[in-house]
């Protein structure tokens, strides 16, 4: 019989329909002419078209019941309809909202993202990859870490305006928080996961530590890693809300908050719109670079 | 060009559980250490060196002190900390239970059925990264002043794992049980109920466990729009009227708790996946 | 382990690249950019002796003056380097003070806190603020009750569910209001909620009362909601938005606040011409997000006086008369500690303005 395993790695990456990595078995007792193809059971592996046209389905219905309760039910003299929302959303691109248009805005967020990510995850990979290596480092970091992993971002931002006032400086620190505590953890996780007899056995076999590290712990670590790093991104650009409530004057975040203290409830849902298409396009990003990379690495096996 | 032999050491077991010991005792000490320096150095910054005024940052000292004397006062905010504790629990609870109850069913059906997850899985795509702050306005005035705008928000954050975890974890379900299964005979719903969830019950045991985590998170950010009671409040309030100590009790108690929710959860799912 | 290698340095190359390319372009502080100052680190002012002066206002009416003072490139002229941050609220102005971030701030009635921890000094008064008031529904018991300029009794009031902006004038308004009854806040139902959603639920049938301000409160007004007792009348004290400095700015750099007053005092004299008022006000408002209507900025006008040279110029006018009420009022509710009290009356100094003014007029204890 062929049996066809799937090894899959975190939730988030898998869910956002990711490719599963098909481990394929023989069991040699069933001689080849008798394999059975296509013996999956969870073989729910929808066609691109079908995915491409749930997906636009599924979005006008969304659009289209919200349509009719704005125009039907009281809700229209709160929330402006999704036809208006998405109108504005496209003409912000050319008139300002504030003093920027969109595209200004979601680049002055991404910035502050993208370099707090970067220097959240360069950090975080190294210290978790270090913590499980060394008892030692992860004894001094760990009970730090636990400490400051429950704190919520928005409840930093007095303390993080002392120490770097009300600049660019602060929102990068927050954004680094959220990214170190997800991927140090992941990074931690992916070291511990790996048999000592493993390691035990290629050092007996005479391997230095730097070939150690580089054939055994890395390939080990890396879906760990990257699982860490794409709920951290997620979780990150989620954050940017808050970060930007310390003292902007622009940005998504900053679009959504002036939006709430004005009551402009047509530049809330605006502000809104972005963090999630943009988010989505993130989260996408990330898994379609993992695949890539993921692919590599079963050729390299 | 040799190869390097190591020599193989046979370690007697009572000295193998003396080492391990040994190392445990030390790590401890470590760890202890650490957290001493930290403190330490905190207040040397603020009241040993005054690097930092006292009005911006306040010592561990003074915190200490506030920490018991907000246990009775109810300055300046309106309520004593349990009282607040109280709230911010009652929320992130609240919201938490009807996470779990919505989302790991959900999860599990878009997993199972196609359908589900193909009419389901582009708005939550398109949702997920949306953070409860961005809702709140939105949320109180829908629904109005009580407290159920900040259940949703605390909703919205902690159905996002309980799904993710409860999909993968039916996904991965090995097809060679299910397979096995299906030659016994079994219907759809029997090898839901018989072979996957079991199967899937560690990742969802992770996926409630990451959920609690990220609702205790929300509240803060729950509690930013008309709340009178909770920690966040009492953050909130702290902050432009000069009391860093009140600021730094509220991360304190948050982050105190988060961490006790965290070990209890922990056992209570070893505890589960152990009887399954 | 190649093809891993080149795609992590790819990006993180372009992240790095994009990154530095956007720090370039480091996002204005200041809110407008005037010709003269679109980058301050950048142009060099006139006079090179000053160092940049960090200025915070809000967004209300207290910021106007400054920020007209600032367009108007008036600073510039002055030959001070100010940098401008537009602040949401006055807990943010003494969070970023606290933190030394900002020199000088106009803010509103957030400042007693900054006064009481003996590090800021009061140096301008700079608008009224007679908009800060309560407002009930016109078919509410309450307003059936006798009372001339305060309606509402023991009775009517008491139960009843405020909406409030804690921590703000709005709540403090609402304690004296209870007061004049004998009431305390734990005899009504007090619903915390910033201004704008407040409104937005008061008019939506939420609450009972609204303790609010401006432009709410000229809305409300035009809307028929029956004003019950303003903060003047509630409280028996005039509260004065204003500016006030850092003790350490005040005590190293006199001559830069002495000038910045100087030029603060000509905007709010420019801006008693209502029209220059009324045109600038409305574009800035939308800009710093703010948004009045035009009925509503005009009814502010009455309610919200700038206290220019022919304000302090009157015989009675004292500066800084209503922190030491205000600030005895919070330390009997604990929010300022008895020990903090008398830096209040200590941190009122209206010399810079006198010497910058010309007019010699008195300050709160003199």
């Amino acid at each position: 019989m062929k049996f066809t395993l799937t090894v899959l790695n975190d939730p988030a990456h898998l869910f956002a329909g990711g490719r599963r990595r098909v481990v394929v078995i023989h069991l040699g007792f069933v001689p080849p002419e008798k394999w059975q193809v296509d013996m999956r059971l969870n073989q729910d592996k929808a066609t691109r078209f079908q995915k491409i046209f749930f997906s636009f389905l599924s979005i006008s219905v969304f659009i289209l019941i919200w349509h009719f309760a704005v125009v039907f039910t009281e809700l229209g003299n709160i929330m402006p309809s999704p036809f208006a929302i998405i109108k504005n959303f496209a003409v912000s691109f050319v008139k300002p909202v504030g003093k920027h248009t969109m595209p200004v805005h979601i680049a002055y967020s991404l910035r502050r993202v993208l370099t707090g990510f970067l220097i959240g995850s360069c950090t975080g990979i190294f210290l978790g990859i270090a913590m499980g290596l060394n008892e030692i480092v992860s004894s001094i970091f760990k009970p730090v870490f636990e400490i400051i992993r429950p704190i919520p971002t928005i409840a930093w931002i007095p303390l993080a305006i002392i120490w770097f006032g009300i600049g660019e400086t602060t929102k990068y620190f927050l954004i680094f928080l959220v990214t170190f505590c997800n991927v140090t953890i992941n990074a931690y996780d992916g070291v511990r996961s790996i048999d000592s007899d493993y390691i035990g056995a290629a050092k007996m076999l005479g391997a230095n530590p730097v070939r150690v590290f580089g054939r055994i712990i890395l390939p080990a670590c890396v879906p760990y890693i990257f699982a860490g790093l794409q709920t951290a991104l997620g979780y990150s650009w989620a954050t940017v809300v808050a970060a930007e409530m310390v003292r902007s004057s622009e940005g998504v975040g900053w679009m959504i908050i002036t939006g709430q203290s004005a009551n402009n409830m047509m530049q809330i849902m605006m502000g809104i719109l972005a963090v999630g298409v943009i988010g989505f396009c993130l989260t996408t990003l990330m898994r379609v670079l993992e695949a890539r990379l993921c692919s590599w690495r079963e050729r390299g096996k | 060009m040799g190869i390097q032999r190591t020599q193989a050491v046979i370690i007697p077991r009572m000295e193998v559980k003396k080492l391990v010991k040994k190392k445990r005792v030390r790590n401890t000490a470590i760890s202890i250490f650490t957290l001493l320096m930290i403190v330490f150095i905190w207040w040397l910054v603020t009241d040993g060196l005054h690097l930092v005024a006292s009005s911006a940052m306040a010592s561990p000292v003074k915190v200490v002190q506030t920490f018991f004397r907000k246990m009775t006062d109810k300055s300046p905010d309106g309520a004593t900390l349990l009282q607040h504790t109280l709230a911010s629990l009652k929320i992130a609870m609240v919201g938490y239970f009807l996470a779990v109850i919505i989302g790991v069913p959900l999860g599990i059906f878009m997993a199972w059925i196609k359908v589900v997850d193909l009419m389901v899985r582009p708005i939550f795509d398109l949702i997920r990264t949306i953070p409860g702050i961005a809702w709140i306005s939105l949320l109180i005035i829908v629904f109005g002043v009580g407290n159920t705008s900040r259940y949703i928000v605390v909703f919205l954050a902690a159905v996002v794992p309980c799904i993710l975890n409860s999909f993968s974890g039916i996904k991965q379900t090995k097809d060679v049980h299910l397979w096995v299964g299906q030659t016994f005979g079994a219907g759809s719903r029997q090898l839901l109920w018989s072979v996957a969830i079991p199967t899937a019950l560690p990742m969802i045991m992770t996926g409630v466990k990451v959920a609690l985590g990220a609702s205790w998170m929300t509240i803060v950010a729950a509690e930013l729009l008309a709340s009178s009671r909770g920690l966040g409040f009492m953050i909130q309030q702290g902050r432009g009227i000069y009391r860093p100590d009140i600021i730094m009790v509220g991360m304190v108690v948050i982050g105190i708790i988060g961490g006790i929710m965290a070990k209890v959860l922990d056992l209570i799912s070893k505890a589960i996946i152990k009887g399954r | 382990m190649k093809k891993l290698t080149a795609v992590i340095l790819a990006v993180v190359m372009s992240v790095v690249c994009f990154a530095g390319c956007g720090n370039k372009t480091e996002p204005d502080n200041t809110v407008s950019s005037t010709p003269a100052s679109s980058e301050p680190s950048e142009t060099q002012p006139e006079s090179k002796d000053f160092e940049q002066l960090n200025v915070a206002c809000i967004v209300f009416s207290s910021g106007i003056p400054v920020l007209y003072a600032y367009d108007m490139g008036w600073f510039e002229e002055a030959g001070l380097d100010v940098n401008l941050e537009v602040f949401a609220n006055g807990a943010a102005v003494n969070e970023a003070i606290a933190a030394k971030q900002i020199d000088i701030a106009v803010s509103g009635f957030a400042s007693v806190y900054a006064l009481a921890a003996s590090e800021c000094t009061w140096l301008a008064d700079v608008n009224t603020t007679n908009s800060i008031a309560i407002y009930a529904r016109p078919d509410s018991d309450i307003v059936t009750a006798s009372g001339d300029a305060l309606l509402g009794s023991a009775e009517t009031v008491k139960g009843k569910k405020i909406i409030t902006n804690l921590g703000t004038s709005s709540q403090y308004n609402v304690d004296t209001y209870l007061s004049q009854f004998g009431l305390t806040e734990s005899d009504v139902e007090m619903i915390h909620m910033d201004y704008s959603t407040g409104y937005q639920s008061f008019i939506a049938g939420e609450g009972d009362l609204i303790a609010t301000s401006n432009p709410y409160s000229a809305d409300l007004d035009a809307a028929g909601y029956v004003n019950v007792g303003t903060l003047t009348a509630t409280s028996g004290i005039s509260l004065m938005d204003g500016c006030f400095a850092r003790n350490a700015v005040v005590e190293n750099r006199p001559e830069e606040v002495t000038l910045f007053l100087g030029v603060l005092l000509k905007a709010m004299d420019a801006l008693q011409d209502e029209e220059v008022r009324f045109e600038y006000s409305l574009d800035k408002f939308a800009e710093i997000g703010n948004t009045y209507t035009e009925e509503g900025l005009r009814s502010e006008f009455t309610t919200t006086k700038y206290v220019g040279t022919e304000f302090i110029s009157r015989e009675d006018y004292v500066l800084g008369g209503a922190w030491v009420p205000i600030a005895e009022w919070l330390t009997t509710e604990g929010k300022i500690s008895e020990e903090n009290l008398p830096n209040i009356a200590k941190s009122i100094d209206g010399s810079f303005l006198c010497e910058a003014s010309g007019i010699n007029f008195k300050s709160y204890g003199e």
